[in-house]
C-alpha cells in the first residue's frame, strides 16, 4: 500500500499537449477518482503512472520513490483495462496467475492465491474457462481478480465499468467499493461519468483540457466549484437528471 | 462465373487426378506404387521438401525481427523501409536467379573481389559446391517479405492493453514476449511460413536457372515432354497437389479467423515507440544491409543489362544500351514483351470480370452462398502454376484450347485463375468498406439493381478494384511455371519463356537480363499505382 504523487507532471503527443503541470497527492488507502470529458487527460495520467508513458516533465512517486527510472513491470501498481485485456490463449485461472509466476512464487501458492482472488470477485467457477467463453461483466470480475492477485501498492481503474450496461455496472461498482474496503488499497478510478466518481470516491480530481481544475470532496466540489465548469460538469446536470 | 471456374479449374483438376488413379478405366494406385519404388523419386521428394523447409527457416529469421521492428518501433527511413521490403517480392526471382548466377560465378565479381583483396588464392566454385544452398538462399530471398506481411499483421492485430496488461503484471519484455506476444502471433507466422513453404515447393524458376534438375517441380518440366505416353507425369503432379493442398488447409485451420480469436476488439493500437538515436541508426543500418543483400541478385541483373562486356572484373568494363535497343528490334524478345503485355491484359480483363463479381457477391452475402464462393475463390492459391498447367495439357489436347496450337487462351485463362484470389479479395475489400446503406438508398429513390451497382456501389470501391487488377496485371507479366510449360513455339513465348530462352545463347544473358529489367519497370510501376490506391489496405489483400 503506497501513496502516489504527481509533481508538475506534463505530456504532449507531438503538438498536442495532453496534460500540463498536474500536482497531486494520492494518500494510503485512498479511493480516488480522476474525473473529466473524454480527451481530457485522465487516461494518460493513470497511463503515466502504470509507466506506460513517460513524462516530458515533472516527476511520479509511488510510496515516495521516483518512478523516472522505473519500468511498468517493476512498478508494484496494477491496472484494470477499460477493455479488459485478458489474455485470449490463457485460462481464467492463467490470466490471474499469470503475474504471479513472473514474481517468481511456486505453483502452490499461486493457485492458493488465485482462487482467493476469484473467491473475492465471485468467480470461483471459472477457473479453466477461457476468456471469450464469459460475458463483459464476468471478464472485468477476471480481471479485478487478476489484478488483486498481485497485493499491489495501488490499483489503477481506467473506466473499468464504461463497456458494461447499466444494471452490470451497478453491481460491478458495488464489487469494486467492497473490494476497496476489503483491501484498503489504494485506488486510483479514471471516469467520465460524474455520478460514478460522486458516489464511489473520497476525493475526486477534475481534469478538463489537460489541466487539473479542482481536487477535493464530492461534497466540497458540488458546495464550492472553483469554475464554472467543474459545477456544470459535476452538479447541475445530474440534479437536472433526477 | 461457375462456368469458368468449372472449365478452367474443376475440368483441367479433374481429368488430372482421372488419369493418375485409373488404369485402363479402372481406380488403381498402380502409378503412385510405381514412382514411389522407382529409386529417385522418394528422395526427389524428400529433397523439394527439405529445400522448401530450409527456405521457410532462412525466410522466418530475417522476416521476424524485421516485422518486429517495423510495427513496433520509429527509426530513421522507416516509411522507406516499409515500402522496399517489398521489393524483393515483386522482383521475381527467376530473374534475380540469373544475377546470382554472375555475382557467383568462377570468375564472377564475388570471387574476383575476394581473389583482388588477396583473402583468397583460387576462385571458389560457390554454385558447384552448393547449389541446393543457393537455390534456397535465393528463394527465401524472394519469400520472406510474403512471411513479413503476416507477421506485421498479426502483431498490429494484438491490443496493446495485452501486452501493458503484462508489463502490468510484473513480466520481463522478454517474458512479455514468449508468453503472450508469441502465442498470440503464432498462428498469424503460420499462416505466412506455409505460404512460403508452398511457394518454394512449387517454384521451377530458380532451380531451372541454377540447373539444380534434382527437385519434384523440374522433374514435372521435364516430364512434359513425354506426358501422352508416360502417365507418371500425372502421379507426380497429384503428389506436389497433394502437398501443397494439405499445407494450404493446416495454415487455414490455424489461421485466426477475424478478430474474434483475439478475444477482444482492439480499441488500443500499438503507438510504435521511437528508439534513441543510437539504437535506431543501427536498426536502419541492419535493415540497410538486409535490404541490399535481397536484391543483391536485382542489382547485378541491372548492371548486367547495362554492361557491353562483363568478364573477368568486379565491374563490367563499359556501359551501353545495346542489350535495350536489342531487345526492341530482336524478334524473340519483342515479340516475348508484346505477348506479355497482351497476356497480361487479357487476363487482367477476366480477372477483373469474375474477380469483381465474386467479391461482390462475398461482401453482400453472408450465407452459403458467399461463404462457398470465397471459398472457392481462394482454392487457386493452393494450385500451383506447375500443377496448373500441367493439367491445363493435359485435359484441352486436341481441342481448340489445344496450346501446342495457340497456347494464349489457356495462359489468359491459367493467370487470371491463379491471380483471382487476390483481386477477389481486393474486390471484397472494397465492398466491405461501401456501406450498404448508400445502395439501399439509391434503391429508395427508384434505381433498380444493376443501376445502384453501376452508378454508386462501383464508383465507390473503384480504387481498390483497380489496385486489384493492376496487382493481377503485374503479377502475369513476370508469372514462370505456366508460361514455361504451357508455351511451345516461339512465336508465342512470353517475357520468362524468351529469358530462359535467352540463357542458353552466348550473348543471351545481356539480353535476357535487359528483358527482365524491363519486366521488373512495369511490374515495378504497377505496384506503385496499387499501393497509391489501395494505401494501407495495401499488405491485406495478399493474405490468405
Amino acid at each position: 500500500m503506497a501513496s502516489v504523487s504527481l509533481e508538475n507532471v506534463a505530456k504532449s503527443y507531438g503538438a498536442r499537449k495532453a496534460l500540463q503541470d498536474i500536482t497531486l497527492k494520492i494518500e494510503d488507502g485512498e479511493f480516488f477518482a480522476l474525473l473529466g470529458p473524454s480527451g481530457c487527460g485522465k487516461t494518460t495520467l493513470l497511463r503515466l503512472i502504470a509507466g506506460f508513458l513517460s513524462p516530458d516533465a515533472g516527476r511520479i512517486l509511488i510510496a515516495d520513490k521516483d518512478m523516472q527510472q522505473v519500468p511498468p513491470h517493476k512498478r508494484d501498481v496494477a491496472f484494470v483495462f477499460q477493455n479488459y485485456a485478458l489474455w485470449p490463449h490463457m485460462s481464467v485461472a492463467q490470466n490471474v496467475m499469470f503475474g504471479l509466476e513472473m514474481h517468481g512464487l511456486a505453483k502452490a501458492e499461486r493457485e492458493a492465491i488465485a482462487e482467493k482472488a476469484l473467491a473475492m470477485v465471485e468467480m470461483q467457477g471459472f477457473w479453466d474457462r477461457r476468456p471469450n467463453q464469459l460475458s463483459g461483466g464476468e471478464q472485468q470480475r477476471v480481471a479485478l481478480a487478476r489484478a488483486l492477485a498481485l497485493r499491489p501498492a495501488a490499483m489503477l481503474l481506467d473506466e473499468p465499468l464504461s463497456s458494461l450496461d447499466t444494471k452490470l455496472r451497478a453491481q460491478l461498482r458495488q464489487v469494486i467499493m467492497r473490494l476497496h474496503e476489503e483491501t484498503k488499497l489504494t485506488m486510483i478510478y479514471v471516469t467520465h461519468d460524474q455520478r460514478e466518481a460522486l458516489a464511489m470516491a473520497d476525493r475526486i480530481a477534475v481534469l478538463n483540457g489537460g489541466r487539473l481544475c479542482q481536487v477535493g470532496t464530492a461534497d466540497e466540489l458540488c458546495r464550492r466549484p472553483l469554475s464554472p465548469f467543474v459545477a456544470e460538469f459535476l452538479c447541475l446536470e445530474p440534479l437536472q437528471n433526477q | 462465373m461457375l462456368l469458368f471456374i468449372l472449365c478452367f479449374l474443376v475440368y483441367p483438376l479433374g481429368g488430372l487426378l482421372c488419369r493418375a488413379f485409373f488404369v485402363s478405366g479402372r481406380f488403381s494406385l498402380a502409378y503412385f506404387v510405381v514412382l514411389l519404388t522407382t529409386p529417385g523419386t522418394l528422395e526427389l521428394f524428400l529433397r523439394s521438401l527439405n529445400l522448401a523447409l530450409l527456405v521457410t527457416a532462412i525466410s522466418a529469421l530475417i522476416a521476424l525481427p524485421l516485422a518486429f521492428a517495423l510495427s513496433r518501433y520509429v527509426f530513421p527511413l522507416k516509411g522507406f523501409f516499409q515500402f522496399a521490403v517489398l521489393w524483393p517480392m515483386i522482383l521475381p526471382p527467376f530473374v534475380g536467379a540469373i544475377g546470382i548466377r554472375r555475382v557467383l560465378a568462377r570468375f564472377g565479381p564475388l570471387n574476383l573481389l575476394l581473389m583482388n583483396s588477396r583473402l583468397i588464392d583460387k576462385p571458389l566454385d560457390f554454385l558447384g559446391a552448393a547449389p541446393f544452398l543457393a537455390v534456397a538462399v535465393t528463394e527465401a530471398l524472394h519469400l520472406f517479405p510474403v512471411l513479413c506481411l503476416y507477421v506485421a499483421s498479426a502483431l498490429g492485430r494484438i491490443d496493446s492493453s495485452l501486452e501493458d496488461a503484462a508489463s502490468n503484471a510484473g513480466a520481463t519484455p522478454w517474458a512479455r514476449f514468449r508468453r503472450i506476444t508469441w502465442p498470440l502471433i503464432l498462428p498469424g507466422c503460420f499462416a505466412g511460413a506455409c505460404l512460403v513453404f508452398i511457394g518454394s515447393l512449387t517454384d521451377l524458376g530458380t532451380p531451372l536457372v541454377f540447373d539444380y534438375t534434382a527437385l519434384i517441380a523440374v522433374k514435372i518440366f521435364n516430364q512434359v515432354d513425354e506426358m501422352h505416353v508416360n502417365p507418371l507425369g500425372y502421379a507426380l503432379v497429384v503428389m506436389l497437389l497433394a502437398a501443397t493442398l494439405l499445407v494450404f488447409v493446416l495454415a487455414k485451420a490455424l489461421m485466426p479467423q477475424g478478430t474474434a480469436a483475439e478475444g477482444q476488439k482492439g480499441n488500443a493500437p500499438f503507438v510504435p515507440r521511437k528508439l534513441g538515436i543510437v539504437s535506431g541508426l543501427t536498426v536502419s543500418l541492419l535493415l540497410l544491409a538486409l535490404l541490399a543483400i535481397a536484391i543483391l541478385p536485382h542489382l547485378a541483373v541491372l548492371l548486367t543489362s547495362f554492361a557491353e562486356s562483363w568478364f573477368m572484373s568486379v565491374l563490367p568494363f563499359a556501359y551501353t544500351l545495346g542489350h535495350y535497343l536489342e531487345v526492341v528490334n530482336h524478334p524473340l524478345t519483342a515479340r516475348s514483351l508484346k505477348n506479355s503485355l497482351f497476356l497480361s491484359f487479357g487476363s487482367t480483363l477476366v480477372c477483373l470480370l469474375f474477380g469483381t463479381m465474386m467479391g461482390y457477391l462475398i461482401a453482400r452475402n453472408r450465407g452459403p452462398l458467399g461463404r462457398l464462393l470465397e471459398g472457392l475463390s481462394m482454392v487457386p492459391l493452393a494450385v500451383p502454376g506447375i500443377v496448373l498447367a500441367f493439367a491445363y495439357l493435359g485435359a484441352f489436347a486436341d481441342t481448340c484450347f489445344d496450346p501446342r496450337r495457340n497456347p494464349f487462351p489457356l495462359l489468359v485463362f491459367g493467370y487470371a485463375i491463379r491471380r483471382l484470389p487476390f483481386m477477389v479479395r481486393a474486390a471484397a475489400a472494397g465492398f466491405e468498406t461501401s456501406s450498404i446503406v448508400l445502395e439501399e438508398a439509391a434503391q429508395s429513390v427508384g434505381a433498380g439493381r444493376s443501376k445502384t451497382f453501376m452508378r454508386i456501389t462501383l464508383p465507390l470501391t473503384y480504387p481498390y478494384i483497380m489496385a486489384g487488377g493492376i496487382l493481377c496485371f503485374s503479377f502475369a507479366m513476370l508469372e514462370v511455371s505456366e508460361s514455361l510449360l504451357l508455351a511451345m513455339e516461339e512465336r508465342f513465348y512470353p517475357l520468362s519463356k524468351a529469358m530462359y530462352a535467352l540463357l542458353g545463347r552466348p550473348d543471351g544473358p545481356f539480353v535476357a537480363a535487359a528483358l527482365g529489367v524491363s519486366g521488373m519497370l512495369v511490374v515495378g510501376l504497377c505496384l506503385l499505382a496499387a499501393r497509391r490506391l489501395l494505401g494501407k489496405k495495401f499488405g491485406e489483400v495478399f493474405g490468405v
